[in-house]
């Protein structure tokens, strides 16, 4: 197995600036991909190359790439670097499955916050970390099964447009909900977000042969584990969490665990989202305090 | 004022302007604790004594310097020329990596691949400072800051115009040169230094009339430039580019006491 990184930190930026600047979390620094839709956009946008400066958001001075805040963290000096990057970002992403043979996705949530007149979503709500231009509106939605389901399709036939044959890797993320927009409580958000994800993604894996499902949800929160695979803060992923979801994983396909396995990282990872390092929901959460 | 130049090899051009036009800063005395390589790495202070802990460097010292314990509560002020923020960070960084601003991406195109990276201005900068913070003067500048007594790091100078005549060796500053970026990259230089040291101490740019097409010392600043030895004599090699003279520790002074007086 070889882990593509399409976007590589430049040399002398120290481990924790990387993590800061979104290197080394993902295959390309879009940030984190919570749902279906932001994942279905992001194809949507790479292969047609659009760029719209809505998506453009502010805090003071500085500019955001509202579909990817924490991406630069202290913000871009104009709506041009923006741009610029942004289509840096597009093309890194459309050679990224070029150079696929396998796509793996943790679906996350279905809550999302869509731009009520183009439709377009971002992961995070804003203020939290920007805000858009006055003239753009920005609302709360929860995803049903269907929708998940009908995106989920869409992301299959996007990846298949590029790279035919690409055989997809699904999963649901086991790391609960922190907090919710929706005015239910944040236990009954996370079990219906959870729920529906794992029904669209079932059922996805289920109609499609290049399609496998990976139950780390399951062997994370199965009662049998006594939570002891998530750490004491309940929300994080232990490392051992991670080697038991990998190990299973490299069993059922066949494989053999290396020290090139890239579960260190995705522990590194998991553990920083809960930590609040990376994870704009750890932000949402803050923000409402 | 009394200051101390510590620092390595470089040291040898502020030495030979010392030596030569010491009257120029009639407020000025100063004196130097100079060592090969990364010596200066090995300072430490014990009861107000800075003095290298290896046998190695002391005995370096001794031979550069005639001295290699330093009281200092003699001095009012520190100096460090060496191991400090280089036109070779800048260089090694943008072989790898562009940043938006530069004017060889005016007409870039995503889709063409490259052998370098697109960052943020502010990415770039960061990675920049995160490299000019691994140097031998950051040990030394943070050893000197506890005493509370300023620190002035010198950048350390660009290379000079001169190494062009080994295209292959200084390849990075060819293609800089020739893509149209050397003013900018230049400034980008100068803000990272700044700031790679922000907490420690003053950075001094490299004296403007010393430089030329933004990234290179002009060659009469480097020409004739020596080595560091006891009285600074020998000549550096003829393809050594990388070290000024004694004209161009004349500039550093006068900068230095522009720092201090002006």
């Amino acid at each position: 197995m070889n882990v593509l990184d399409l976007e590589p930190p430049p040399p002398g930026l120290s481990g924790e600036n990387a993590a800061r600047y979104g290197y080394g979390l993902y295959s390309a620094r879009y940030g984190n991909i919570y749902s279906v839709r932001q994942l279905k956009q992001l194809l949507e946008d790479a292969l047609s190359e659009k760029v719209r400066e809505e998506d453009f958001w502010f805090a003071g001075a500085r500019v955001h790439d509202g579909l990817r805040p924490n991406v630069d963290p202290d913000g871009l000096d104009s709506v041009e670097e923006a741009i610029f990057l942004r289509r840096y970002h597009l093309a890194q992403v459309r050679r990224m499955v070029a150079s696929s043979d396998v796509f793996v996705f943790t679906a996350g949530l279905t809550e999302i916050w869509i731009n009520r007149l183009t439709g377009t979503v971002y992961p995070t709500a804003p203020g939290v970390i920007a805000s858009p231009s006055h003239e753009v509106e920005i609302d709360f939605q929860n995803m049903r099964f269907a929708e998940v389901l009908s995106d989920l399709e869409a992301v299959r036939n996007l990846l298949q447009e590029v790279r035919p044959g690409i055989q997809m890797l699904v999963t649901v993320s086991p790391v609960p909900l922190t907090a919710t927009a929706s005015a239910k409580h944040v236990l009954l958000a996370n079990s219906s977000s959870k729920a529906t994800l794992r029904a669209a993604l079932g059922e996805f894996a289920e109609r499609n042969e290049d399609v496998d499902y990976v139950p780390s949800y399951e062997i994370i929160t199965n009662p049998a584990a006594r939570g002891n695979l998530f750490a004491p803060n309940l929300r994080s992923v232990t490392q051992t969490g991670v080697e038991v979801v990998m190990g299973q994983f490299l069993l059922a396909h066949g494989l053999t665990q290396s020290p090139a396995t890239r579960a260190p990282l995705v522990a590194t990872e998991l553990e920083e989202m809960a930590d609040g390092v990376v994870c704009e929901e750890a932000l949402l959460e803050a923000f409402g305090e | 004022m009394r200051i101390l130049v510590l620092g390595n090899s470089h040291v040898a051009a502020l030495r030979v302007a010392w030596r030569q036009e010491r009257s120029r800063w009639p407020r000025l005395e100063v004196q130097f604790a100079a060592a090969h390589a990364q010596g200066q790495a090995d300072l430490s202070i014990t009861n107000h004594i800075l003095a290298p802990k290896s046998q190695k460097v002391r005995e370096n010292m001794m031979r550069v310097n005639g001295r290699a314990d330093y009281d200092l509560r003699d001095y009012d002020a520190f100096a460090i020329s060496g191991g400090t923020p280089s036109i070779f960070h800048a260089i090694s960084l943008y072989n790898q990596a562009r940043f938006f601003g530069l004017p060889s991406l005016a007409d870039f195109d995503p889709n063409k691949s490259q052998e370098w990276s697109v960052l943020s201005r502010a990415n770039f900068q960061s990675a920049l400072v995160g490299l000019m913070q691994n140097g031998s003067a950051m040990d030394i500048a943070r050893t000197l800051v506890s005493t509370g007594k300023p620190c002035v790091i010198l950048q350390q100078l660009r290379v000079s115009l001169d190494c062009l005549s080994q295209p292959r060796k200084y390849a990075g500053f060819l293609r800089v040169k020739n893509t149209g970026d050397t003013g900018v990259l230049s400034q980008m230089l100068d803000v990272s230094s700044t700031a790679a040291y922000a907490d420690l101490g003053n950075v001094l740019h490299q004296p403007h009339i010393t430089r030329i097409h933004d990234i290179f010392t002009a060659p009469e600043y480097r020409r004739g430039a020596t080595r560091l030895t006891a009285n600074d004599s020998a000549l550096q090699p003829a393809d050594d580019f990388i070290h000024g003279n004694g004209r161009y520790g004349t500039a550093l002074l006068d900068a230095l006491y522009s720092h201090f007086f002006s």
